[in-house]
């Protein structure tokens, strides 16, 4: 069954068809959450608000588009606004300089594969959310720009910026704690 | 996704290596507990503003076609002695309580309607640009 015509359906008045969406994004959904939030307990209340919210609004998604890109926008929304609320102030995308110091390129990033993911994690979960939101969606989600664009609810442009300066701040970040442990 | 560009590779490849953490153990579940009383809620509130606004609004209809030359000749006067062309016209203006009452519990209806309908509002965006 299409994501469409389960769509259809809980329209209808079927609720319990919502589960087979729940079942197919709820990995999906739950990865974006937590790597926007960087915490297991608030990525999986993000998640559930997510397909919360998207239930309520299923009279508004338009199945001329696809449904993930829809979700992870509510996904990311939720994602974003949590993290703003608990923190009070977040960096914003603007207020971090236009170029960050690029690293030594390509070596150090390929040392850096080799250890423990999690570096990477640390390393991304140090980032602006919103640059964290565009490299979940681009990198770890496989979307297309076009879908990130979707997604993040911005122009194409704005998201190939967006993921041009996340690239090179989550560069400069591990060649920062790789210099630190050196 | 064949739109990667080569400068994007390494860190296509590098965070795609991160292995997605599984879902948390009862989440499917929650969500769709929540989404039934959801469901029954948003109805149930529908319900309870229709019972509440439908009589009414179907008693101010009655009202209005029965005693609506009242009504019209009740503001006529009112506004005459607003405007104080006449200093003879009086103001007498006969309020029928079961109307008033009618017109608030349309209100308190509508309000309900109202919240049910604003339950299915996407939420407003808070991207950091």
């Amino acid at each position: 069954m299409t994501d469409q015509e389960i769509v259809r359906l809980c329209l209808s008045g079927d609720a319990d068809a919502y589960e087979g969406l729940v079942e197919r994004y709820g990995g999906r959904v739950y990865n974006i959450a937590l790597r926007i939030t960087h915490e297991p307990e608030a990525a999986r209340d993000c998640a559930q608000e997510a397909f919360i919210r998207a239930y309520r609004a299923l009279h508004q998604y338009d199945p001329a588009y696809p449904f993930g890109p829809w979700l992870y926008r509510i996904t990311t929304n939720a994602s974003l606004n949590l993290v703003q609320r608990a923190r009070g102030h977040e960096i914003t995308v603007d207020e971090l300089p236009e170029d960050p110091e690029p690293p030594e390129a390509g070596p150090e990033l390929s040392a850096v594969r080799k250890e423990d993911l999690q570096e990477v994690l640390d390393a991304m979960a140090s980032l602006p959310p919103a640059y964290r939101a565009a490299l979940t969606l681009r990198h770890m989600q496989q979307l297309s720009y076009q879908e990130v664009a979707e997604a993040l609810g911005i122009p194409l442009g704005t998201v190939k910026t967006h993921l041009h300066r996340a690239r090179a701040a989550l560069k400069a970040k591990l060649a920062e704690r790789k210099g630190g442990r050196a | 996704m064949n739109d990667l560009g080569p400068e994007e590779l390494e860190v296509h490849r590098l965070l795609g290596a991160v292995r997605p953490a599984p879902l948390p153990l009862g989440f499917r579940d929650a969500v769709m507990r929540q989404v039934r009383d959801e469901g029954a809620a948003t109805r149930w509130e529908w319900i309870f503003a229709a019972v509440l606004a439908l009589p009414s609004l179907a008693y101010l209809v009655w009202t209005m076609t029965a005693h609506g030359a009242e009504l019209g000749a009740s503001l006529n006067a009112i506004l005459v002695a607003a405007q104080g062309l006449d200093p003879t016209t009086g103001a007498d203006v006969v309020v029928d309580g079961l109307a008033i009452i009618s017109l608030a519990l349309v209100g308190i209806g509508s309000a309900v309607a109202a919240h049910a309908m604003l339950k299915g509002a996407e939420p407003h965006r808070m991207i950091a640009r």
